[in-house]
């Protein structure tokens, strides 16, 4: 471990290299700010953004704002902000002009774009960049980030945010992956667009730790939404993409009596119903003895495999994918039904900002996922508003960048963080946090835990997540700075497993498409129109109370779902 | 899974070793690409997608989970 330091420094810093953190950067750039773009990794070649299908929503020109804000807000349950989806789907048409400037294309058919109904939606829609996923767009943005002077540097983990004297945002702290070598980034504006928090629960979701939304939390920030989490189906031996498009193309869910069971637990939806309410009916036929859950495509027609050949399987990693599994294995995904199970993706806690993507710490903007953007993950939700907050916060940054006059970092603050995060290279020897995560997985994972949640489980769960920390998570060693990130990403999650069990325990109702407790099995309106918000407090304790949804302001009132 | 880096085949260009998001993949010092640390790969398939000699296999299958029903 060296001991010098590289000091980096621009008018707005961005942490992450997927949709948020790239167009963050763009839009920042644009607006006349230098631009210092960071990523653990290799911007534009990571993270979550990557490795989706590429289906965005977008509401064009001929479509209905109330009716797409209606849509969303009561797949959320209402428990959403709704200025916020508003502002999502009012920047989407320009944002996907933006994306055709660039030289991406959206498949079309006789002068109209081709679109699917999105998972969980009535009216919404998905669009589909031509022959083209996730990962070829977001390789676009870096070239046009580029190209607008945007200084990407790649492979430096930043592992806590740095103070002016005054007490303002002024940066990160951040570490050479490869090198080893230590970085102090220093900028007037900084955009975390880090994604929010995992446990490794599946392939999409290997590198997320949440480490930037707690490190704005321990700075001060409040966090929102952390009873929720997105957790997927995905097929038992390999990671696919479709969830929520094979059914929406004609694939449906079959349990291992062949009965099409959402047809049961959703009469309108079916097998469009939201992913948590198609994870839970799975989880609930298991419970029956109904398992195994399949995707049941052998009833699909040729037309609807070509079209779903066509939007999702013609390029990129999903073609390879669907080569290997028949040249390998001798089956496919299209033709053959295969066993799905559930995969725990992302808890759905995030820094609450506010329509501006600002946070309440000065200097500090959050964009993507580590802002909380909502609880119902449809598809083509995430690129529409991670791209929505990225623009937003780096315009934001930009504007706060251009009035301040940040100071110098504080560096008793600095030597500080930096001795926390490399202690435990000092020790001789001790736990491995790879042996942890799974330890953690094992208290998790279990369907009786988050996905059919009781008061009398969550409270066994959270009592061995807290013992497992307080046996296990100080003995942590690291042997080299790979470890060492795992080690602090590790202490992320021991923090979020615990907050999210504490405010699941809070939240006693159930919400069917995002939320079910079998022991307060209806909705609460009386109680639970509310977001749960977590504070640190001077202890370091979580302050956890609750914040009353502004619907005087809001276009739509709860309704019967 | 990574599974593979075919020695004779791969030119040493360090793309994978760029760009593989669980920096699993080093150099060694013939500058050849080689499997560092196979258990943090999440099979993304970007080695194997961005391989300008088809050096690289990824198996689609993935490590079991604690998470079923």
């Amino acid at each position: 471990m060296r001991e010098s330091w590289e000091v980096l420094e621009a008018d707005v810093l961005v942490v992450g290299g997927g949709f948020g953190g790239l167009w963050a950067a763009l839009r920042a750039a644009e607006c006349g700010s230098s631009v210092l773009l960071v990523d653990k990794s290799f911007a534009g070649k990571s993270g979550h953004s990557y490795l989706a299908g590429g289906s965005v929503m977008v509401m064009l020109p001929e479509d209905d704002l109330d009716q797409y804000v209606r849509d969303v807000a009561r797949g959320n349950e209402w428990l959403v902000d709704q200025e916020m989806v508003q502002a999502v789907f009012e920047g989407s048409y320009p944002r996907l002009k933006d994306l055709e400037s660039f030289g991406l294309s959206f498949r079309r058919a006789g002068g109209s774009y081709v679109w699917t109904r999105a998972r969980g939606t009535r009216v919404v829609k998905n669009l589909w960049p031509e022959n083209a996923t996730a990962a070829d767009e977001v390789t676009m943005l870096r070239r046009v980030a580029l190209s607008r002077d945007v200084e990407i540097v790649n492979h430096v983990y930043v592992y806590d945010l740095l103070r002016d004297r005054e007490g303002s945002i002024a940066g990160a702290a951040g570490i050479g992956v490869k090198d080893g070598r230590n970085y102090v980034l220093k900028a007037k504006g900084t955009v975390l667009a880090t994604n929010t928090g995992s446990y490794r629960g599946h392939h999409l979701a290997c590198e997320l730790q949440g480490t930037g939304p707690f490190m704005a939390y321990d700075a001060g920030a409040a966090i929102k939404n952390p009873e929720f989490h997105f957790i997927n189906i995905r097929p038992a031996k390999h990671e696919i993409e479709g969830s929520g498009i094979m059914p929406a193309i004609g694939a449906r869910w079959i349990n291992a009596r062949g009965n099409h069971f959402m047809e049961e637990y959703d009469p309108e939806l079916k097998d469009r119903a939201p992913a948590f309410k198609i994870v839970l009916s799975a989880a609930r036929e298991a419970v029956k003895g109904n398992a195994p859950i399949s995707m049941h495509v052998e009833g699909m027609s040729e037309e609807e495999r070509e079209r779903f050949r066509v939007l999702q399987v013609s390029h990129g990693w999903m073609r390879l994918l669907f080569d290997k599994c028949e040249r390998k294995e001798g089956y496919n995904p299209l033709r053959n039904n295969i066993e799905w199970q559930p995969a725990y993706e992302v808890n759905k806690l995030g820094i609450r900002s506010d329509i501006h993507c600002a946070t309440s710490l000065q200097g500090l903007f959050m964009a993507g996922m580590a802002r909380t953007l909502g609880i119902n993950t449809f598809t083509g939700w995430s690129i529409a508003s991670c791209t929505w907050s990225g623009y937003t916060a780096g315009e934001s940054a930009a504007r706060y960048a251009s009035g301040s006059n940040s100071g110098a970092v504080d560096l008793d603050d600095l030597r500080e963080k930096h001795g926390t995060f490399t202690a435990p290279i000092r020790k001789e020897s001790g736990s491995d946090p790879d042996d942890l995560v799974h330890e953690i997985q094992k208290i998790l994972f279990p369907v009786d835990v988050l996905i059919i949640m009781n008061g009398t489980n969550l409270q066994h769960a959270l009592d061995r997540v807290l013992r497992l920390r307080e046996e296990k998570a100080p003995d942590m060693s690291a042997r080299d700075v790979r470890t060492l990130i795992k080690v602090k990403e590790t202490q992320t999650m021991f923090l979020s497993a615990e907050m999210t069990l504490r405010a699941c325990l809070m939240r006693k109702e159930t919400r069917e498409n995002i939320y079910y407790r079998e022991d307060f099995p209806q909705p609460d309106n009386a109680n639970w129109l509310k977001w749960i918000v977590v504070q640190k407090g001077e202890r370091d304790e979580m302050n956890f109370s609750t914040e009353e949804i502004p619907y005087e302001r809001y276009r739509f009132r709860p309704e019967k779902n | 899974m990574i599974i593979r880096i075919d020695q004779k085949a791969c030119v040493g260009c360090g793309i994978c070793e760029m760009i593989c998001p669980g920096d699993v993949i080093v150099l060694n010092e013939q500058k050849k690409a080689v499997i560092g640390y196979p258990k943090d790969c999440w099979t993304c398939f970007s080695c194997e997608l961005s391989c300008p000699v088809q050096a690289i296999d990824v198996h689609p299958f993935r490590k079991p989970r604690p998470m079923a029903w």
